[in-house]
């Protein structure tokens, strides 16, 4: 696998007056491979919407740099950068908003095609033709407006404008959070239907963990403008080394009344995100945290192959865990049907992404 | 334009389809009422002059001044001209002046607008300069009185037909502006138009393909009061002498002529051409709010129980408690 | 078997222009105390509905043709505006989405809480007050002297929910409505304020019913589960039975979509790399 996007450092403060600011994004990294789903999550306020706007250059960083398939987009002008544009694509989190209500549905997903200049008038038609089947849309929804349509179909009207160009990465900003359960399954089985026909990347920013789950190989989770955790989905959902990504976890209401709630571990609410001190984030809200940890920012380590984690404490955390701060019921009955049966990180073998047993009710 | 295109399509429509088009805008009777008064009022623009009975700008010192009577509807002037011949032909002059000159401050403003409103506060120095610029512009034009000003234009530069578009365009101009300037200020912050960048638009592309046509309704309904108050500011630089002299036929001139007799009984020179003034004007204004609210997308009332009832819900809840909390 | 606290009984609204088919269908639910009855359905299946018909508050337009909402046994259709009114705020009490937006952004919260407070009983201004602070540390606000200084804008959407909880359970009620309490709160602001209401139910006898479109939330925190389809209840089942078993056709559906079942997950890319 190839790899197709880098970010490094990226930082963007927005100023509120000469001598605050919002450290909305510190200290950004992140790599995404060709085809690759790279899932960025965090709630309001993380600074994960930020990192999608600063990768596609619709904000300016403060500083750092993002590297599109070999090639420094950071200082690109305008003008070249708009050439560019066709590859790499956005879809937003209000299907409705993010149409123009003045423009039906050929309009839209049409207007990619044509900034691109490409194909003729013919070929666009095919390719418009095509683009909209892969949505499940057809010839009977072009004439139509956005106000005209629902709003799955607004929705897969946005992700039609998105694609049409092929292009090779696309940000997800929340595609799902506003829409209805049996919609946000359809949005999602479209998505990964399109990855694996157009080996398309995608920045999948959401908060929603059962859709990153879902669609993502690999996860990076935010808190506060930094990447606390982040691994391959199965060691993120298998194993946490951050507490922040084991209370963000342990908060997920699972549509499954038989997998017992964990205990919600954090205190309060998320801080001001004006002007941070050099010191970890989720101090004062951290059930483990030491007065130690408020001296400077812990780095991203290395807790497995591949697996990374932004703690001080985290060997501490870990076998806590595994010494019965784990509340995970083992003997309720767990129901064949579901899906998040076995996952309790206590059993898991280190390095247990190879451990056929574990895998096995998710990769079947 | 699309409005202009719309108003004769549902005027020359057939009966019944125009019943039906009434009845799906859910248009009140006032506004089918505006809407006919509209279609006259074109229709006498057009060919006013030809259907008048009497001649409009021939003078007759004997028929002076003579009540309302089955000879003369509306009675005679001054100079002996019927007054209903001459209202029948003074909207030729009036609309053609207004319709011309707001449409020159269209075609000037709504663009200025666009580029003030899409550059303002913007992050690069140079186009925030120039729209700041636009504004400061602005600021002084419209610091003037409009009706001094055009007064002082016309002044200037002779009463032709020419000086006095041109003042009107010039006054009303402003207001375009302002208003795309308003609209696009708060369109540019939509998704759709991050949307339009994202797939490669330029600055003005955004501004004039995917935010100028979302203030289309605001715009049409501005347009239309506009025409409506460049209709009453054309009669009024005529009724000081600034605008069209008599003998041609003008709601200004014709009020101002008979505005001397009011004091000695003859009230109806300059009455019945001002009830026309304000029928005119209102009716431009009506007809632009119908127009704008049938333009807007979705504008049409809902139709769809559910959503209706949706939005309807939460909001009384609200209310509710709204309510509960409002109690002091 | 105690009396049932809430009751509907065939509850069909219809429109009184005639519309074609009714609007809610012979809808019926009983809560006892410490029930928890969560509502699912997507958006257009009549929750919304069914929550103002509770309350009384349907819009003009619209008319309950039959059946009957009973609180404690008081047919609630025979009872007056202003008696309706003090029942909404004291015995009926909603938390509704969007807290943040219902909050007069004019008044600070602890003005808010001892207006409410003074309208029902007679207090002085600063007992009013201490038993405001009082409310919002169990609501979970940390430091409630300072909030009732702040103004809705100042607090978080968690907290502004947070607010509207605790001006819910001001009068201590019997039944709690919410409608969508968790819509556009963080995963995990949504689990302290799950937790939040819970816990207040259960310590103050009194039941719930949650309206939402959310599966987790009622997985979790409801006892018994109706589903909600065109202004119909299509299945009413235990949460377990109904998860395990479901009957009807939208039911599975419901389930289906919620779980993904049958999607395939991503093969792993990051080994390779590595």
């Amino acid at each position: 696998m190839s790899e197709l996007l880098r970010v490094e450092g990226l930082v963007k403060h927005f100023p509120l007056d000469r001598h605050r600011y919002v450290a909305a994004v510190n200290d950004v990294s992140l790599v995404i491979d060709r085809g690759e789903t790279l899932g960025l999550v965090g709630e309001s306020g993380s600074g994960k919407t930020t990192v999608g706007r600063c990768v596609l250059r619709l904000i300016e960083p403060t500083a750092g740099r993002v590297w599109f398939d070999g090639k420094d987009i950071t200082s690109l002008p305008e003008e070249q950068l708009r050439r560019l544009r066709h590859r790499l694509q956005l879809v937003f989190q209000e299907p409705f908003a993010s149409l123009n209500p003045r423009r039906n549905v050929r309009q839209t997903v049409e207007e990619p095609l044509l900034l691109q200049g490409e194909l003729n008038a013919r070929q666009r038609l095919d390719r418009l033709r095509e683009t909209l089947a892969l949505v499940h849309l057809g010839d009977r929804h072009l004439g139509r407006y956005p106000n005209q349509l629902t709003a799955s179909e607004q929705q897969r009207v946005g992700i039609a404008r998105a694609i049409v160009t092929h292009p090779d990465l696309v940000v997800l900003d929340e595609p799902t959070s506003s829409l209805d359960q049996t919609v946000r399954a359809e949005i999602l089985d479209v998505l990964v239907d399109l990855q694996d026909r157009l080996g398309t990347a995608y920045l999948f920013i959401s908060h929603d963990l059962t859709a990153v789950e879902s669609v993502s190989h690999r996860i990076a989770i935010m808190y506060l403008g930094r990447i606390v955790e982040s691994g391959s989905t199965e060691q993120i959902f298998g194993r946490q080394y951050h507490p922040y990504s084991r209370a963000l976890l342990s908060a997920v209401l699972y549509p499954d009344p038989r997998r017992k709630l964990e205990p919600f571990t954090l205190r309060g609410e998320i801080p001001s995100a004006i002007n941070p001190s050099d010191e970890c984030a989720l101090y004062g809200r951290c059930p483990i945290g030491l007065p130690s940890c408020t001296k400077s920012v812990p780095p991203l380590e290395e807790v497995e192959a591949g697996h990374f984690a932004a703690c001080f404490r985290w060997r501490e955390f870990v076998s806590e865990k595994a010494t019965g701060m784990s509340t995970h019921v083992e003997d309720a009955p767990q129901p064949a049907a579901s899906r998040w049966a076995g996952r309790d990180s206590a059993r898991r073998p280190r390095g247990g992404s190879a451990d056929p047993e574990w895998r096995s009710p998710v990769t079947k | 334009m699309d409005v202009v295109e719309e108003r004769p399509r549902r005027g020359a429509a057939g009966l019944a389809t125009t019943a039906r088009l009434v009845r799906e805008a859910r248009l009140s009777p006032l506004e089918v009422l505006a809407f006919i008064i509209f279609l006259v009022i074109v229709f006498l623009a057009l060919f006013g002059p030809r259907i008048a009975p009497y001649p409009t700008e021939t003078a007759n010192p004997l028929l002076r001044l003579l009540p309302p009577s089955w000879a003369h509807l509306l009675g005679t002037d001054v100079n002996g001209m019927d007054i209903w011949s001459r209202l029948l032909a003074a909207p030729r002059t009036d609309v053609f002046i207004a319709v011309v000159a707001t449409g020159l401050s269209v075609l000037v403003g709504a663009p200025l607008g666009v580029i003030a409103g899409y550059f303002e506060g913007n992050r690069r120095r140079l186009s925030s300069f120039v729209g700041e610029g636009i504004l400061r512009l602005l600021d002084v034009v419209q610091a003037f009185p409009v009706f001094i000003f055009a007064m002082v234009l016309v002044a200037i530069r002779g009463a032709n037909v020419v000086n006095i578009v041109a003042a009107v365009a010039f006054v009303n101009m402003p207001v375009f502006l302002r208003l795309v300037r308003g609209e696009v200020l708060q369109l540019r912050d939509r998704p759709f138009a991050e949307a339009a960048r994202v797939v490669g638009n330029s600055d003005l592309q955004i501004g004039f393909k995917h935010l100028l046509p979302n203030a289309l309704p605001p715009l049409v309904v501005q347009i239309s009061v506009t025409v409506g108050f460049a209709i009453l500011l054309t009669a009024g630089l005529s009724f000081v002498g600034a605008g069209i002299a008599p003998p041609t036929p003008e709601l200004g001139n014709m009020i101002s002529e008979g505005a001397k007799f009011m004091i000695t009984g003859q009230w109806w020179p300059s009455l019945f051409p001002g009830i026309a003034l304000g029928i005119i004007v209102f009716t431009f204004g009506v007809v632009g709010e119908t127009v704008g609210r049938l333009l807007q997308p979705g504008g049409r009332p809902v139709r769809e129980r559910g959503a209706e009832l949706n939005v309807g819900a939460q909001q009384a809840v609200a209310d509710m408690v709204q309510e509960k909390s409002e109690v002091r | 078997m105690s009396q049932p606290i809430l009751q509907l009984e065939g509850v069909t609204v219809e429109t009184t222009d005639g519309g074609p088919a009714p609007l809610l269908e012979d809808i019926s639910l009983e809560l006892e105390v410490g029930d928890v009855i969560g509502v699912v359905g997507e958006a257009g299946a009549g929750k919304t509905l069914l929550v103002r018909t509770v309350l009384q508050l349907l819009p003009e337009n619209l008319r309950l043709t039959r059946g009957r909402v009973r609180l404690k046994g008081t047919d609630l259709g025979t009872l007056s505006e202003a008696e309706l009114r003090r029942l909404r705020g004291t015995e009926l009490a909603p938390i509704l989405p969007d807290a943040k937006s219902q909050l007069n952004p004019l008044l600070r919260v602890g003005d808010m809480m001892t207006a409410v407070l003074r309208t029902r009983e007679k207090v002085s201004r600063k007992e009013a007050r201490e038993r405001a602070a009082v409310l919002l540390q169990t609501v979970g606000i940390t430091d409630p002297t300072r909030r009732l200084e702040a103004y809705p804008h100042e607090l978080s959407g968690g907290m502004a929910q947070r607010v509207c909880i605790a001006l819910a359970l001001m009068h201590s009620p019997s039944v709690i409505i919410a409608d969508e309490p968790t819509a556009g709160l963080d995963v995990t602001v949504q689990r302290q304020v799950m937790d939040l209401m819970a816990g207040l139910v259960r310590a103050r006898d009194a039941a719930q019913l949650i309206v939402t479109r959310d599966l987790g939330i009622v997985a979790h925190y409801c006892g018994r589960v109706a589903v909600m389809r065109g202004g119909r209840i299509v299945e009413m089942a235990p949460t377990i039975e109904l998860f395990d078993s479901p009957r009807h056709p939208h039911t599975r559906e419901l389930l289906k979509a919620a779980r993904r079942e049958g999607v395939v997950r991503r093969s792993q890319t990051v080994a390779e790399r590595a």
